[in-house]
């Protein structure tokens, strides 16, 4: 029912804009929310994000949408192990700048079948986008190995949950409306995020919108992981305070039995 | 229920790392160990940074080892003159551990170095109770009593810089106690371990420290030691998560009880026998996972010192 109200929030939303502003081809997008707090007991959170599309919707030439969303980036350290005297050794250490931290793309249709592989490439849609990016922001002559790196990381953050593609990940609703489910595992990063919503038909782009989203530490953690980081010398203090007075109430505790 | 941890900045059961606790404690209670040499393998396995595991792994200890230490005093049984002079051994261990963690972390290579570390001191000390627990078996069922070491002196009562120490009635050199107490020092701080496992048999075969005297002196240093690492550690690599402490101290000292309990009713030889069997365990697992072709030959790590 909620998604139901929502739709009808958002159409009505597209019929207002269609009549005031009339600009032809284009998106406008909602997310359930757009704050995702982390607390104690953050277990990863799945967001919705609404949308219609505006403009000419023929049934000859039915619109696709992509929505990709990009976490904050970092540098990150790719190492590749090596057996070193029958021990798989840590080698070769090759930084990556700027690799987003969450990454996920999802489609109405298969990527390929919406748009060709050089217009993806350029605006970075998809896993073998995301390769290519991050091969140029290695800084090592040899192109073959920074592609590998780059894929390296590909699959290492796909392993964890941090990257994810879903072919079909978009649901067109009726001619106008589409739904799209982020999912954000426990061990997403916090900071900024930005959900890009791409509209494309015949394999052109006919319009972009951004979605910002943020996540953050919140309440209880947030406190604990400032203090940590603001106070380090005064959080090992209270650190050891806590297990001092632990050891020595499991001491009292017991002692009465 | 799962608990968010804001250090470590994964999410766990609650229950599970409560029962890794007791279970831990447990074994301590039982077998009369520290248990960080169990307790910091255990949490790598279950997903825990490397580095994390180590340094929360040190201020759980401060809890399990505060009350001993504070009965041994209430007992008289800490020589507070050796105490300190381990101690002062151990400060500098800390203090040069805590930087080679940060170092090792930086270059991508901590690891594989507390991998290394947790094999060879688990491979040698579970082979040796084990060895040592199945000869004392053998003996035993031959009817005979094992033979004891009685000389008071060994090479450690020929070095210079002798002290005196009244309450152990000792007149040694403070070179090896300022060197084991440095060693166990960068023990606590590289593998989150308390060192009690290194600091015992050195202070009664090397030292010749009375055995009354021993688990005492040896408690009072390893309270501050490990006081000062999760100090050290949350200033220099913030990597003590006191939520994940503090659940393993609760499960730590529960277990514990239990423990002690139900070491009542196993004989010593076999209950040794038994815990052998389970360091080198610990310590093959880890050995696999450093032999074995990994499945996945790269890994990720953050550039430290880059801005969040």
């Amino acid at each position: 029912m909620r998604f139901v109200a929502r739709m009808l929030v958002v159409f009505c939303g597209v019929q207002f804009l269609f009549v005031s502003v009339a600009y032809g081809d284009g998106v406008i997008t909602d997310l359930t929310a757009d704050k995702v707090p982390i607390e104690w007991n953050f277990n990863g959170a799945n967001i919705f994000l609404f949308g219609a599309i505006e403009g000419d919707i023929s049934e000859e030439n039915k619109p696709d949408v992509i929505v990709v969303v990009r976490g904050p980036s970092a540098p990150l350290v790719v190492r590749k192990k090596k057996r070193m005297a029958g021990i798989w050794v840590n080698r070769n250490p090759l930084e990556v700048k700027d690799v987003p931290l969450y990454y996920s793309v999802a489609s109405s249709h298969p990527l390929l079948d919406i748009a060709p592989a050089a217009l993806l490439n350029q605006l970075g849609i998809g896993f073998d986008a995301l390769v290519d990016q991050l091969s140029k922001r290695i800084d090592i002559e040899d192109l073959k190995g920074a592609e590998r790196y780059s894929e390296a990381v590909v699959r290492l953050m796909e392993r964890q949950g941090l990257y994810k593609s879903g072919a079909t990940g978009v649901k067109i609703v009726g001619d106008r409306l589409f739904q799209v489910n982020i999912a954000l595992d426990a061990n997403v990063p916090s900071g900024a995020f930005e959900a890009d919503v791409y509209l494309f038909r015949g394999g052109k782009l006919l319009g972009r919108r951004v979605t910002e989203l943020s996540i953050h530490k919140s309440g209880f953690e947030r406190f604990l992981y400032n203090f940590a980081f603001q106070y380090p010398l005064l959080y090992g203090v209270v650190a050891v305070m806590l297990a001092v007075i632990a050891g020595l109430m499991a001491t009292a505790l017991f002692r009465k039995d | 229920m799962q608990i968010y941890l804001p250090i470590a900045e994964i999410s766990v059961n609650f229950f599970a790392i409560l029962a890794m606790g007791g279970a831990v404690g447990f074994l301590s209670g039982m077998f009369g160990v520290g248990g960080g040499f169990l307790m910091t393998p255990l949490l790598i396995f279950t997903g825990i940074p490397p580095a994390v595991a180590v340094a929360t792994g040190a201020n759980q200890i401060v809890a399990s080892s505060v009350s001993g230490a504070l009965a041994q005093w209430r007992r008289g049984n800490v020589d507070i003159k050796l105490g300190t002079i381990l101690l002062i051994g151990g400060v500098f261990g800390a203090i040069l551990g805590v930087q080679v963690m940060k170092w090792l972390r930086s270059v991508g290579q901590f690891d594989l170095v507390i991998s290394l570390a947790y094999v060879t001191f688990l491979g040698v000390i579970g082979g040796l109770m084990l060895a040592e627990s199945l000869y004392a078996i053998q003996r035993q069922r031959q009817g005979a009593r094992p033979k004891l070491k009685t000389s008071r002196h060994n090479w450690v009562h020929g070095l210079p810089f002798k002290m005196r120490f009244p309450r152990s009635k000792l007149y040694i050199s403070t070179i090896p106690l300022l060197v084991l107490g440095w060693l166990v020092g960068m023990m606590v701080a590289l593998m989150g371990v308390g060192g009690g496992f290194v600091i015992v048999p050195a202070m009664i075969y090397l030292l010749r420290v009375p055995t009354n005297v021993v688990v005492g002196t040896s408690l009072f240093q390893i309270v501050f030691v490990t006081s000062l690492v999760t100090i050290l550690h949350s200033t220099s690599n913030h990597t003590v998560d006191v939520l994940l402490a503090l659940m393993l101290m609760i499960g730590g000292v529960v277990g514990a009880q239990f423990g002690v309990k139900a070491g009542q009713y196993l004989k010593g030889e076999q209950m040794r026998a038994l815990l052998g069997f389970m360091v080198l365990a610990v310590c093959l697992r880890m050995l696999s996972d450093l032999v074995f072709t990994p499945d996945e030959l790269y890994s990720l790590s953050p550039l430290l010192g880059a801005s969040k």
